[in-house]
């Protein structure tokens, strides 16, 4: 088990369990471990679980009875005024909590015989919910918690494939086949007649050659990679897929549509699915990735990285530049001794747009194996499909869609006792024993809820990491928001806690108290008490990512972070362009002309909506997309990158000049904070000093614009809270960068357009993304094979080393420079006679024009990329300024 | 970002190599930039560091470096004037990590 805080009553007799020495082994690099460890604050001294007949079925495990936690923050909330009757059934629902938390742990504690299902659902009573959906995630959950390979709809060669891996190198020396596989993978994009064409072209020419018939090749390609696909029916209309506690239901539970075509049945008695949904499962996607040469050595990347954390422990300059380098991987690492054979993966699920005009039409959900170096890590062709599910309906119950995936992860987690999935090692020339460990699950907005089963933010403890922040609300409503300071002349009961300590960073939600705050969600008897445990502590069902095998994952909650990209760019977005306008909600005892802060109005926002359109010219094209003019048009469909450029780019700038000092300075604290959490290589010392500016930011922004107003508590949406998390998680998982699902929603985009064809409808989605995934693994398997594998170098230019290459235009001639420039070049190079270029593409994939260039370029949307950053040495450069070196450039 | 280094913002010329006088002799890469001037001191300290803003410079502040000096593109800006600000002022805007080319691949086909 893998508890982030300190669990005093287990310490002493849990040997397995190596928080401590981790984290003394880390705390050179961390600056959270103080907080993480600090004692926990009791505020309900809890009875002991009372020696009740209804404890008995979980007493098999002694130890987890006295893991018991003490505290559970979230019984503050009961009624103050409860009379006794209440007070008995507040005991009553306590202990019904507890009993359902030891059944958690129990469910939680690794099984002593793995090869075997441990078959909770018959030995283990476990209280299932009264509330429907979430008695449904539990099931859900209890079914991936006994999955095995032998009972996840497999055939029975693959199961033996997955068990039993091939060891012999692909044959490719019959030049036929290879040109046939050639043909097809060069035919990836086009159709099946294109094939079939460029085949009897080649025939015609050279009839000896023998080009494999399309049937044959897609066969051979479907063998080599071993790749296969499972499919589930699923309801016509998207509401759920017929898997775990629905897999025997003829229609759909919800719209009752019928899951059969009634049409074929009534013809022909056979049953024809409406609809399926398609699942790529993992194992033999990761088999290939290690069965060349290549493919297993780029799997080594995370293990050199972590050699090199290791390494610098005790280097004050360390960086955070990846995943691993934070301290819950790192934890999870020395607890599972990883080595170089495992695999660790994480799981991202975004609506992806394929057609116009729907918001999201298909879901597909990818695994990211992030033992391969973050440059490759997330491009498409190493993100691993997991599952599609067809539009254009959006999935309802996207617990029954993701439930495949899982179940076969969970399966290849207890294959050969958890020693870990066999796989073809072909650096090490062996079968070697791979553990696929679970790191972290993102989603966008809308799917992340499904995921994390936590609900909104209005809730008592709203906060999004499960931190124990307590909100406050007006009176009269029960819409909670994260007011940190206590305002002035407020009653409300239950809210009149004093100033939040801004002092101690935020604690995240422990695995512990995760569990004690579920099991109390669980056991709602009703609705109404269900909806009240709910806004108590912010989870609506178990998250299904619970069924995966407990050792070898990042744990609920914490194989969940904050977006980035998310938070930064849309939700602070949406609160301080609506708050500088004046738009937010005025109560009838506030006054809109005490808003002094509210300048973008009238002309001054119509201008200020120029001036950022006109910015566009400006911002080089590897900017992606500038800001549109947000006085047009910030309320249709603003970006997330529109957002960052507009705020964190221009903001500084832009504002300065519209808004009050005061203002604008808590602004740029934000901005300070922000521009080092995006990012990709941070320092510890950058880590604090983030978080320094944001909690200034935080607890100034309380200050300056809600005034401990009651009537103003709306101005304090969850996002400002959640600011002050997203420090402290570059010290737990990395970078954000990392984790943003802006990285996965590309990667999700560019998978979504491969593999869609204008002229198949959404039914041939699961087909193209099964080739997709089949011709990745071929490549990982055959890598002489893979076309792109090179760097790709443009015509005409010119390798000029360590990654950085020429590019058109050209001088046809050396010119003679003169003026300045020859002044220049001949102190330096001691010639005045030079080729020019025109463009240079940077190792990072940048690529930089010039004034050369651009004075050549006659389009009438160009955009000026010619400025760029470079550091120079102090050798042949002599003018200082002190100040610079407090300045820390992002580099 | 290397420590003896300081990080300045340049326009670039253009870009050219030196080659000995012989066939085959080894390529050095550099190119031709205009320094931009030192960033106003008043609004970096004012902004908390945020607001790097600076004159440019043109043909008067010519520097020849190597290649791999320079990190990356960043977006120049007009900075919009308050009443006694320097004229003429440029400031720097650079792109986020979090949408990085390296991590998504993203090139610009404009660009190949």
């Amino acid at each position: 088990m893998y508890f982030t805080q300190d669990n005093h009553q287990r310490s002493e007799n849990d040997s397995i369990h190596p928080h401590d020495q981790t984290t003394e082994m880390h705390r050179s690099r961390n600056i959270t471990v103080s907080l993480i460890h600090s004692a926990k604050k009791t505020h309900f001294n809890r009875p002991q679980p009372p020696n009740d007949t209804d404890l008995e079925p979980y007493r098999d495990s002694p130890d987890e009875t006295d893991s018991h936690p003490d505290d559970n923050p979230a019984f503050e909330e009961e009624d103050p005024d409860a009379n006794q009757e209440q007070i008995d059934t507040a005991r009553a629902e306590e202990l019904r909590a507890q009993a359902v938390v030891l059944a958690s742990f129990h469910a939680l504690a690794p099984e002593p015989e793995a090869g075997v299902p441990a078959n909770t659902a018959d030995d283990t009573p476990t209280t299932h919910s009264r509330i429907e959906h979430v008695k449904f995630a539990q099931q859900f959950i209890e079914e991936i918690s006994n999955a095995t390979l032998d009972n996840g709809k497999l055939d029975t060669d693959v199961i033996e494939s997955l068990r039993d891996p091939d060891t012999s190198a692909v044959d490719l020396s019959d030049p036929d086949i290879r040109l046939s596989l050639d043909l097809f993978m060069a035919c990836n994009n086009a159709s099946e007649e294109t094939y079939k064409a460029v085949r009897a072209s080649i025939e015609s020419r050279f009839p000896e050659a023998k080009v494999l018939s399309y049937y044959s090749v897609k066969k051979l390609v479907a063998n080599i990679s071993g790749v296969v696909s499972i499919l589930d029916d699923m309801c016509i209309k998207s509401c759920h897929a017929f898997t775990g506690p629905f897999a025997d239901l003829q229609s759909c539970r919800t719209c009752s549509a019928p899951r059969y075509d009634p049409i074929q049945i009534a013809l022909t008695q056979k049953k024809n699915p409406q609809k399926q949904a398609c699942t790529i499962p993992l194992g033999p996607q990761i088999q290939a990735l290690r069965r060349s040469q290549h493919g297993a050595s780029a799997m080594r990347y995370r293990d050199k990285k972590i050699q090199e954390i290791f390494d610098s422990l005790d280097d004050p300059n360390a960086v955070y530049d990846d995943i691993f380098c934070g301290n819950d991987y790192l934890d999870l690492h020395e607890r599972l001794n990883l080595t170089s054979d495992d695999t660790t993966v994480s799981f991202s699920i975004d609506g992806a747009q394929l057609y116009q005009n729907k918001k999201s039409d298909t879901w597909i959900a990818i695994w990211i194996i992030m033992d391969l170096h973050p440059n490759s890590r997330y491009k498409k062709k190493h993100v691993l499909p997991a599952l599609i599910v067809p539009g254009p309906d959006k999935p309802d119950n996207l617990d029954s869609f993701m439930f495949r995936s899982f179940h076969h992860l969970r399966a290849l987690q207890r294959e050969n006792n958890g020693l870990g999935l066999c796989v073809w090692d072909a650096l090490k020339a062996t079968v070697i024993s791979s553990r696929i460990i679970f790191i972290l699950g993102t989603a966008d907005a809308v799917a992340l809820t499904e995921l994390d089963g936590r609900v909104g933010h209005h809730g008592t403890h709203g906060c999004r990491l499960g931190c124990d922040m307590k909100g406050r609300h007006k009176p009269g409503t029960g819409h909670y928001y994260a007011v940190h300071l206590k305002p002035n002349n407020y009653t409300v009961e239950a809210c009149n806690h004093p100033d939040y300590d801004f002092c101690n960073p935020p604690l995240r939600s422990s695995v512990e108290n995760y569990h004690i705050d579920l099991a109390k969600v669980i056991a709602s008897r009703n609705q109404a008490e269900y909806e009240r445990n709910r806004k108590l502590t912010g989870i609506s069902k178990p998250s299904i990512l619970n069924g995966l095998d407990p050792d070898f994952t990042l744990p609920v909650p914490l194989c969940f972070s904050v977006d980035l990209m998310h938070l930064l760019s849309l939700n602070l977005g949406e609160l301080l362009i609506p708050l500088w306008r004046g738009l937010l909600p005025c109560d009838s005892t506030d006054n809109r002309g005490s808003w002094d802060w509210v300048k973008l109005v009238d002309n001054v926002w119509t201008e200020h909506g120029k001036l950022v359109a006109a910015a566009t010219q400006y911002f080089p094209s590897s900017f992606h997309r500038p800001p549109r003019n947000p006085a047009e048009k910030i309320s249709s469909g603003y970006k997330a990158t529109e957002y960052y450029l507009y705020l964190f780019g221009l903001g500084p700038a832009y504002f300065r000049t519209i808004l009050p000092k005061k203002y604008w300075w808590n602004f740029c604290k934000l901005i300070h904070g922000v521009h080092i959490l995006v990012q990709r290589s941070i320092t510890c010392q950058q880590i604090r000093e983030a978080h320094s500016y944001l909690v200034q930011f935080v607890e100034e922004f309380e200050h300056i614009y809600y005034q401990r107003r009651p009537d103003r508590i709306h101005f304090c949406r969850p996002v400002i809270h959640t600011l002050l998390h997203t420090a402290p998680e570059i010290s737990r998982i990395g970078p954000g960068s990392y984790a943003s699902q802006f990285t996965m929603e590309r990667s999700i985009g560019d998978l979504g357009k491969d593999i869609h064809q204008p002229s198949n409808p959404f039914g041939n989605l699961c087909q193209l993304a099964l080739r997709r995934s089949q011709i990745n693994a071929l490549k990982a398997v055959c890598p002489e094979l893979d076309k792109d594998a090179a760097p790709h170098i443009p015509k005409f230019s010119h390798e000029a080393g360590s990654g950085y290459i020429f590019l058109r235009p050209r001088d046809r001639n050396a010119i003679l420079l003169n003026g300045p420039e020859e002044e220049a070049v001949l102190l330096d190079c001691g010639r005045s006679q030079v080729l020019r270029w025109g463009r240079l593409r940077l190792p990072n994939g940048q690529v930089a024009r010039s004034k050369y260039s651009e004075s050549k370029r006659t389009a009438p949307n160009k955009r000026i990329s010619r400025n760029v950053k470079v550091v120079m040495f102090l050798i042949n450069y002599l003018v200082s300024y002190q100040y610079l070196d407090e300045y820390r450039w992002s580099s | 970002m290397n420590i003896d280094g300081r990080v300045e913002i340049s326009e670039v010329q253009f870009y050219f190599f030196t080659a000995g006088e012989a066939e085959g002799d080894n390529l050095i890469p550099y190119a031709l930039v205009s320094l931009y001037g030192c960033p106003d001191k008043d609004m970096l300290e004012e902004s908390c560091n945020t607001l790097w803003a600076c004159r440019y410079r043109g043909p008067d502040a010519l520097r020849v470096v190597s290649i791999s000096s320079i990190l990356t593109v960043v977006s120049m800006q007009p900075l919009p004037q308050l009443p006694g600000d320097p004229e003429d002022l440029w400031f720097v805007v650079e792109k986020s990590g979090l949408d990085d080319v390296e991590l998504t691949g993203y090139i610009d086909l404009m660009e190949i």
